[in-house]
């Protein structure tokens, strides 16, 4: 696994090197919706390092050496996370250090947003990957455009929902941050059980 | 005692059957594996890496079956080259050996710089600006540096000049001199296995049609150049196919067939592949 996961961190080298920029920049301006941005990038991440794997054909070599399908298939799902994992600690901090210095108040509904966005993101991440373990990522581009766009739209309106929700309901935000997590664990393992049938079945 | 053993395998593709291939390399052994395009030999490759499910037969490697969870630590044993499947494009050969170094648990980092050097591979480029020979040297690199007791290359050679061909098979025959090593060496280049091979193995459209010991292939079989008549009186079994031209017939025996007396004429590997493949029987 260990090796997987430092053939993928190569692969998508310079890409995290503009990425850490696109999140610094995304997160100091002042609006706290941009940061969906950057974290529902983050999710697209283990799609960049299948279609990289795809072009060279490393699927076929792999399945030759000492990695099993399991370690294949989840290795992309753990990309996903340290990358929303990163980004949404990075944009809390950041968003911290923006609101002591003046800018926009770091509020508990600011760090609902940045949650709930980066629970958004596993689970965007949870309904596309098994689409590109059967699709590739040619085909499975697609679905993930239609995704994307529903996951950003949600994204946005989650700050605003976010009050109106702990306005209107008796829901606490440790409530509302419990029924995201649940919500990604559950799409997760769902996820990577359909993508290890899906895997085994295209290597048939 | 054999470092692969195929008993049996059947395997059904749509338009595509590798039939009933039954064969085995025997350590310390150099296996050629010909065949035409299409004939099953990457299908046969990847069925014994267990890339693919078998429909029926038996494989083992390195003595275990290879559908056991054994066969995971066996996979560390092998070296593999591939046709056309690489390591992501935008790596270079410095971190293909990280990876490979998390990968493998015998990776032995002297012989990859000896072998990075021996085969003129640069350090830092990255692999997307490779030629193709430079990829699969890259291959050979790594398949040869986890001190692995069996080699599996597809078509390895393809792609490569002839100087660094005969390098790469100067390496293999280095590698067997140690008997617990084999190879498996799928090629086009007939005379490529007929340099290195001790055994070979012809698979011609999903069926195998030989597999035989090199030089006993080649005492087995000869050319005789002689008119359609004279062929017409050899015994049963003796013509495997012939082809006609404006001079007379030519055709490959079976040398012990034949009758006393008729002249022969040497023939190389690829002769006898040729005509066996016209001939479509096995041997």
């Amino acid at each position: 696994m260990k090796g997987l996961m430092l053939k993928d961190y190569y692969t998508l080298l310079k890409q995290l090197k503009l990425y850490l920029v696109f999140i610094v920049i995304l997160s100091v301006i002042p609006n706290t919706n941009l940061s969906s941005i950057a974290i529902v990038y983050a999710a697209m991440l283990p799609i960049t390092a299948i279609a990289y794997d795809e072009r060279s054909k490393w699927d076929q070599l792999a399945a030759m050496m000492p990695y099993s399908k399991r370690e294949l298939v989840f290795s992309k799902y753990l990309i996903g996370y340290i990358g929303v994992a990163v980004c949404m600690f990075l944009s809390l901090g950041l968003q911290a250090i923006v609101g002591a210095f003046g800018g926009q108040p770091f509020t508990i509904e600011t760090v609902l947003a940045i949650v709930l966005t980066s629970f958004a993101g596993l689970i965007l991440l949870a309904l596309n990957l098994p689409f590109m373990f059967w699709l590739g990522v040619e085909r499975g581009r697609v679905v993930f455009m239609v995704l994307i766009a529903v996951t950003v739209f949600l994204g946005m309106m989650s700050a605003e929902s976010a009050k109106k929700v702990l306005e209107l309901s008796t829901i606490t935000p440790e409530m509302l941050i419990g029924i995201g997590a649940l919500a990604a664990i559950a799409a997760n393992v769902v996820a990577v059980a359909i993508s290890l049938k899906l895997y085994q079945k295209k290597m048939v | 005692m054999n470092a692969i053993e195929l008993d049996g395998i059947t395997k059904r593709y749509d338009g595509f059957l590798l039939d009933n291939v039954s064969f085995s390399l025997p350590r310390g052994a150099i296996l050629g594996l010909v065949g035409e395009n299409g004939a099953g030999k990457s299908t046969t490759i990847k069925l014994i890496m267990n890339a693919i499910q078998r429909d029926s037969g038996m494989i083992r490697v390195l003595g275990e079956d290879n559908t056991s969870k054994a066969f995971a630590d066996v996979k560390q044993d092998i070296g593999i080259v591939l046709d056309e499947a690489y390591y992501p494009e935008v790596l270079n050969a410095a971190q293909v050996g990280t990876v490979m170094k998390r990968t493998y648990l015998r990776w032995d980092e002297t012989a990859y710089q000896y072998h990075l050097k021996l085969l003129d591979i640069p350090l830092k480029k990255q692999f997307r600006e490779f030629s193709r020979g430079m990829k699969m040297k890259l291959a050979i690199a790594v398949a040869l540096s986890h001190q692995p007791k069996l080699l599996i290359l597809d078509e390895a050679t393809s792609g490569l000049d002839p100087m660094v061909r005969d390098e790469i098979l100067t390496l293999f025959n280095d590698f067997t001199r140690d008997e617990e090593h084999s190879i498996l060496l799928s090629s086009h280049i007939v005379s490529d296995l007929e340099k290195v091979c001790d055994y070979i193995a012809f698979l011609h459209k999903g069926k195998l049609m030989l597999c035989e010991e090199k030089d006993r292939l080649l005492e087995r079989y000869a050319i005789v150049k002689t008119t359609q008549s004279s062929l017409d009186q050899f015994p049963l079994d003796t013509v495997i196919s012939s082809k006609a031209g404006p001079y007379g017939v030519e055709a490959l025996v079976r040398k012990e067939r034949l009758p006393h007396g008729v002249q022969t004429e040497f023939t190389t590997l690829e002769t006898i592949i040729l005509f066996l493949a016209k001939g479509g029987e096995r041997a």
